[in-house]
């Protein structure tokens, strides 16, 4: 967030969401703006969904990131492979809008679904940095080291940011 | 360096199970979030749990026990909500 966002600038996020984007949007000057995901019907059994056009509405000339995060903190929800096609359909209409794919669970979808990366939605790789996180893939989960998949351009602007913001990591003896 | 160690690791058949470190961890935690739905779901109390169909977490929604709950822990000031302990429908 820090190698893209300005003072003023919007941040599109599904609700409820992961506290610290929040912060660091903050602590840039920029603000969050949520697109809130419906409850269930049947809140034990069915799926958390998206409003398409609460989503559309939310993009204006501020907004410069969405962050997509599947499987999902907190709700666990998995995005399909349409509700990608549909996402991504909106943002093409959005050139300067960039994509953050929080993947940092990737590996735990439950009862056989299937984990799909929005890079691989087309079009989208240009557009999109797929994050991940070492710490929950191997389940040490204070470990904060992760790592980011993206194109050339974007992957450029990270390392001039993350070469100020982590001089250097920790890692376990 | 410990990176590149562990990823040379997941492919290889897990402890004692056939399977490979992911697909353990993923049946792993799919146990243990049915065992939680199942025993949070014999709780006495009016609590809904959401599926998860991926990650770490579980979302509970406790709507209805809401007006269950004394006035008091509403507010800053607990000790001194006048009728705390009652509910807070009352």
């Amino acid at each position: 967030m820090t190698s893209f966002l300005n003072p003023s600038d919007e941040v599109i996020v599904f609700q409820p969401f992961f506290e610290f984007h929040l912060k660091e949007a903050r602590l840039l000057g920029a603000s969050i703006v949520t697109c809130s995901l419906q409850e269930p019907k049947d809140f034990q059994t069915d799926p958390w969904t998206i409003n398409f056009t609460e989503l559309e509405s939310l993009f204006n000339e501020r907004t410069r990131m969405i962050i997509l995060n599947s499987p999902h903190n907190p709700t666990g929800k998995v995005f399909t492979r349409d509700e990608y096609d549909r996402i991504a359909k909106i943002i093409a209409k959005h050139p300067k809008v960039l994509v953050i794919a929080d993947d940092v669970y990737e590996t735990l979808t439950y009862d056989d679904r299937k984990f799909i990366s929005f890079a691989t939605i087309p079009g989208m790789f240009e557009r999109t940095l797929s994050t991940y996180s070492l710490g929950k893939m191997f389940s040490c989960t204070g470990w904060r080291i992760g790592y980011c998949i993206g194109p050339e351009h974007l992957i450029k602007l990270v390392k001039s940011a993350h070469a100020i913001i982590a001089f250097s990591s920790n890692r376990p003896f | 360096m410990g990176f590149a160690k562990a990823l040379a690791e997941v492919d290889k058949p897990y402890l004692d199970s056939d399977d490979d470190y992911f697909t353990h961890m993923r049946k792993r935690f799919e146990v243990n979030r049915n065992a939680l739905l199942k025993h949070l779901s014999k709780l006495d109390i009016p609590l809904k749990m959401s599926t998860p169909e991926g990650g770490y977490f579980m979302i509970g929604n406790i709507q209805e026990t809401v007006p269950k709950i004394p006035k008091k822990y509403f507010f800053l000031e607990m000790d001194s909500v006048k009728d705390g302990d009652a509910p807070i429908n009352c």
